[in-house]
């Protein structure tokens, strides 16, 4: 028999979960499949025949469309802006009308660890496979490839195109390519060196150099030493200690320090796309929490906005594409658009909408 | 005795199939989800790094646990060596259910941490006995004394809090 306690025991651990581990718990590894019956098959193989048949008369016959044009509010806010939820669901945002509308989008039955970002035209992201979508989003997502062996890690690699790391548990890269981001083409081939894991401090786990130097990072794009996140070009992000940052462009070489505030507490870094400026949040203990901008041509901190967020509020970070505008998504969910030069005070685009299950992980923005 | 690589797809198994768990068992003990998540990718590193001084006594899995205790608890012991008696295993987020917070804190360090393991990491009273390096029985008894304390105080509330 079975004592009520323990079922009351497993719901109480249950509620101590983060989403991310909520998300990740809450579906087995793999889904037992169900044996079908061989007409069954033959069966779908012949509706597939006559469907495929279709679908070619009905595309050939179509004239080519034109993604459509993203609209602008008054103040030039255009774009789009690809929200996730836990890990299986997305929110598209057209940034000038602030509509949004979920993404179809058929979950697979794992997940590692996500990252989104932005690559020529697409969305890109990761789950127990490898999707994009166009960011016009005028089509569903498409897959581009399952995970391997180990664990997949994605990172932007020109534009267009993406890199797929696999990874295992010791963080050694058993193969990497450079596939295109809208068909999964594979472009190139390489073989990289060991490495490891070390924290999501960018959102995103890393590699670092089977040296244990934690500032340098290898990057899968050959020789170069480090990548923390390439949107600006490649930038290494380093705590030299809890208020000096060292952040360094491996493109130029340039290295910039960042003195931070006091609070001795940061995250949500974003470095703005055209490199000049990096976005974080300060979390001050018992204040609310600040938004900040290091510049790094100067290595100046500036707080960017101290009443967005409130003292508990876990926010995401994202740029547009131009770089003009910096979203904030707190944890009411609403998206805030912030003006890095504060010429234009901050202002809400839109409220999104309450997800199925767990919080807003990670936000990406089109041009 | 395994060969190396076989292992190696062996621990890399159990870092697919069982992550979760031990996440929450570095959880219970750093008490950050995010240094929780360092703490078994650490934990895994010196694993696979050490996995040919695995001796096959017990299973894999719980050789794999105490490992990640040991990086939790920031120490360097060999995975051999026996674990502390106290794990300081706290709630991560108490203020999530204050009831059961002190309910939890009120239980010896021992029942705690079986508590703890049985109920969050989700792991059976074998693993438990295996990972805390005592019998079964031990653990079964630990668990029902346990049990009987959590009762008195989450009893009638806890099934409210469940309708």
């Amino acid at each position: 028999m079975t004592d009520p306690l323990d079922d009351d025991l497993r719901h109480r651990f249950a509620g101590q979960d983060d989403a991310r581990l909520s998300a990740r718990y809450r579906r087995p590894l793999s889904r037992g499949r169900r044996r079908r019956p061989a007409s069954a098959w033959l069966t779908a193989a012949a509706l597939l025949v006559v469907l495929a048949t279709a679908v070619v008369v009905v595309v050939a016959r179509r004239p080519p469309e034109s993604p459509p044009n993203p609209t602008s509010d008054a103040r030039g806010l255009s774009g789009r802006l690809l929200v996730r939820y836990a890990v299986d669901e997305f929110v598209r945002v057209d940034l000038g009308s602030g509509s949004s509308a979920p993404l179809p989008y058929e979950p697979p039955p794992t997940d590692v660890f996500p990252a989104i970002f932005h690559s020529g035209n697409r969305f890109v992201w990761q789950d127990a496979g490898v999707w994009s979508v166009d960011d016009a989003l005028a089509t569903p997502p498409a897959r581009l490839s399952p995970v391997g062996v180990g664990q997949e890690l994605l990172l932007p690699a020109t534009p267009g195109t993406i890199w797929r790391v696999a990874q295992y548990p010791d963080g050694s890269a058993r193969s990497a390519y450079r596939v295109r981001a809208d068909s999964g083409a594979v472009v190139e081939r390489f073989d990289p060196p060991r490495g490891r894991f070390i924290t999501a401090a960018w959102g995103r786990k890393l590699l670092l150099r089977e040296n244990g130097d934690r500032g340098t990072i290898w990057t899968p794009d050959g020789p170069s030493e480090v990548l923390a996140d390439n949107v600006a070009g490649p930038l290494a992000l380093t705590f030299v200690n809890s208020s000096l940052l060292r952040v360094r462009n491996l493109d130029t070489g340039r290295t910039t320090q960042v003195s931070l505030p006091p609070s001795g507490q940061y995250g949500k870094f974003t470095p703005r796309p055209d490199g000049t400026a990096i976005a974080f949040v300060e979390f001050p203990k018992g204040a609310s929490r600040r938004i900040a901008l290091a510049d790094m041509r100067s290595g100046s901190v500036r707080i960017l906005d101290s009443a967005v967020l409130g003292t508990n509020s876990e926010p995401v970070l994202a740029w547009t594409g131009d770089g003009r505008w910096l979203l904030v998504i707190d944890a009411a969910r609403t998206v805030w658009v912030l003006d890095p030069t504060a010429s234009v005070p901050p202002h809400t685009v839109t409220t999104l909408p309450q997800p199925t299950v767990g919080d807003i992980l990670e936000a990406v923005a089109a041009g | 005795m395994l060969e190396s690589s076989a292992r190696v797809r062996q621990i890399e198994r159990l870092y697919r199939d069982r992550y979760s768990a031990f996440v929450r068992i570095a959880i219970g003990i750093v008490r950050d989800t995010d240094a929780a998540h360092d703490v078994v990718h650490e934990a895994f590193t010196r694993a696979l790094a050490s996995a040919n001084t695995w001796r096959e006594e017990g299973s894999l899995e719980a050789w794999l646990a105490r490992i990640v205790i040991r990086v939790a608890l920031d120490g360097n012991d060999p995975a051999t060596a026996p674990l502390p008696e106290d794990l300081s295993v706290r709630l991560p987020f108490p203020d999530r259910d204050p009831l059961l917070a002190t309910a939890i804190a009120n239980l010896s360090s021992r029942r705690r941490t079986v508590v703890f393991l049985r109920y969050y990491a989700d792991l059976s009273v074998e693993r438990i006995a295996e990972i805390l390096g005592i019998a079964e029985g031990t653990v079964s008894a630990t668990l029902a004394q346990a049990k009987d304390e959590l009762r008195l105080v989450l009893g009638p509330e806890g099934k409210e809090a469940r309708r």
